[in-house]
């Protein structure tokens, strides 16, 4: 197995190294365990904490140096977990459901759809292909 | 020392006679700055011989003269569009560079990377069913930038070079409407890739360097080996006649070490720009707000301007002083079409897949922040109102870029009937203090024209 590649930064003191995340495949819609607390910022300065031990599922994934995934708590609360940090047995009968995903830019909005101006034939790989 | 941004255009076509272009010798040079300055009509064959004369290959301050020349002759429908910079900005309209964001794909993991919550793996990206741009769209947003007078792209990531359909990207752009720049980490830019970049278009090449010594980069970078290939990207690109500058990233440690000093020597030992990036608390530097500039050290580093040739996102360009640049002077798109006011602010204006690109800016030009008559601070960087009002709702569990009408309310707004999906009666009462008390921008010679915020809302933008 090849060394871990690790530096650590001249400006944060920050330890890193060059994660590999899993296929989407194996993660959206699994349900994970958090290894780690994860505390973020509330509302109004406070701060909340996702517990070790919490179950999640993953409904999105985002970053690459600092790998993210999106995640639903049981209470139905979107949190943005470190991939580091959540702990996944792959259930294969839980088949990614990506059906009702919409977007509106980068941005996930469930439910709703973009309002889109004009639509385009071809996609880049397309029309690069049909040039070949 | 005057810097090549500050003078690029400020006066245009005076040319300068200490131009070392190679082919020119000493007396001809001053023959032609003499000729530029009384405004001497070129023929064809002058042209040419001055476009082929390497001169974007000479990065300094004195060479700006020549290389207006080299726009001139080759690029004359931008030479004419950056012409009328002065009047767009008298005119409160936006001169904005396209900071295009076609793919955030990278073959570095850099530490302070600003677009790293921007990513999504490629296969996920279209089974989620994300509209991306296609060649088609980027047609249309060229079409549309150039409608507004606009006449710069910077392809940027990612990294950029890795883009496998870069060259029908370029294509899509159409160089000959603008003054094309591709931001680069230099790890493929050798002298074959060089020679290609220019032969497709590409004018500029911004190459990132963030240490004078290996070792300072190639950590920063976290990729060994790095420094060295943009040793061999600068020579290759100034063999190429491609115009390069350096960019770095500055944070508050940074300048104070003998490293920044060493930085700054061995640019002007190279003979290269620099753009000196603010580390911003974005991205995967998000927290990171004990290393964040301060007006202390934006004061010092303006006393390097005046010694290397350096300039921030806050120098003033083209002759001038506008204060924040955001949607004014740039304007990222991301891959999935939102439009943004700056690289550090993750805040959505609109979506080019839902609007026309005129139809944003002239939005954005109405929100106070952005206003096009205020000469502004850096807000993202040292206006604690809009930190705290705007910009930390796109921090942590945020879904990025968070949508205008999401953090921005009524009172944000000049002109109340361009406020997009903004309801009328969301105002709070909020005050804009940074606002009320900046001075209005200045422009030498230009009056500004009287604002009328309903008549002008939709002009601005077009």
């Amino acid at each position: 197995m090849a060394k871990k590649q690790e530096f650590v930064s001249n400006v944060t003191g920050e330890e890193w190294f060059k994660h590999n995340s899993k296929k989407w495949k194996m993660v959206i819609n699994q349900i994970g365990t958090m290894t780690e607390d994860e505390i973020h910022d509330g509302k109004n300065g406070e701060k909340i904490t996702l517990t070790k031990g919490t179950k999640v599922i993953i409904d999105d994934i985002r970053g690459r140096i600092k790998p993210q995934y999106r995640v639903k708590d049981m209470n139905g609360k979107i949190w943005f977990v470190s991939a580091l940090n959540v702990s996944i047995d792959i259930d294969e009968s839980r088949a990614p459901e990506i059906d009702d995903h919409s977007y509106r830019g980068g941005v996930r909005h469930d439910g709703s759809k973009m309002n889109a101006r004009y639509e385009v034939e071809q996609s880049t790989e397309d029309e690069v292909k049909a040039k070949r | 020392m005057p810097n090549s941004h500050d003078a690029m255009f400020h006066n245009p076509l005076e040319g300068n006679a200490h131009d070392p272009a190679p082919i020119w010798s000493q007396e001809e040079l001053s023959n032609l700055a003499k000729d530029i300055a009384e405004g001497k009509k070129f023929t064809a064959t002058e042209l040419r011989k001055l476009s082929e004369s390497k001169v974007m290959q000479n990065t300094d301050v004195k060479s700006e003269g020549l290389r207006q020349n080299w726009l001139k002759s080759y690029k004359p429908h931008v030479y004419d569009k950056m012409m009328k910079f002065p009047e767009r900005i008298a005119n409160g309209q936006s001169i904005a560079i396209i900071q295009f964001q076609y793919d955030y794909l990278c073959n570095f993991d850099c530490e302070h990377c600003c677009i790293d919550k921007f990513y999504v793996p490629k296969d996920w990206e279209k089974a989620s069913g994300r509209r991306k741009f296609e060649l088609e769209d980027v047609r249309r947003l060229s079409t549309e930038a150039d409608a507004m007078g606009l006449a710069n792209f910077v392809i940027t990531g990612g990294e950029p070079l890795i883009i496998k359909e870069y060259d029908q990207l370029v294509e899509a752009i159409d160089p000959s409407k603008f003054y094309l720049v591709t931001d680069s980490n230099g790890w493929f830019l050798d002298h074959k890739k060089a020679k290609h970049l220019k032969s497709i278009g590409i004018d500029k090449v911004q190459l990132s360097l963030d240490g004078a010594s290996a070792a300072d980069h190639d950590t920063f970078r976290r990729a060994p080996g790095s420094w060295d290939r943009v040793m061999t990207a600068i020579d290759a690109c100034k063999e190429a006649d491609l115009h390069v500058i350096l960019s770095t990233v500055i944070w508050k440690d940074r300048i104070y070490t003998d490293e920044w000093r060493n930085f700054l020597d061995f640019a002007k030992s190279k003979e290269v720009g620099t753009y000196v990036v603010y580390a911003k608390p974005v991205g995967a530097f998000e927290n990171v707000t004990d290393q964040m500039m301060t007006e202390t050290e934006g004061k010092i580093l303006q006393q390097f301007e005046e010694e290397y040739d350096i300039f921030t996102h806050m120098t003033p360009s083209y002759g001038r002083d506008i204060g924040c640049i955001a949607v004014k002077r740039i304007l990222p798109v991301s891959r999935y079409g939102d439009i943004m006011p700056c690289p550090y602010q993750h805040i959505s204006l609109g979506n080019f897949f839902e609007e026309p690109l005129a139809e944003i800016v002239g939005r954005a030009l109405n929100m106070k922040w952005f206003d096009p008559r205020k000469n502004m601070p850096c807000i993202c960087g040292v206006d604690k109102g809009f930190i705290e009002n705007v910009i930390s709702e796109s921090y942590g569990d945020s879904e990025v870029p968070v949508r205008y009408d999401r953090v921005l309310n009524a009172d944000d707004f000049l002109d109340k009937g361009n406020m997009g999906d903004v309801k009328k009666d969301s105002g709070t009462g909020r005050t804009n203090p940074t606002w009320e008390n900046a001075p209005l921008i200045t422009v030498k010679g230009t009056k500004i024209k009287p604002f009328d915020p309903v008549k002008d809302s939709m002009d601005r933008a077009t």
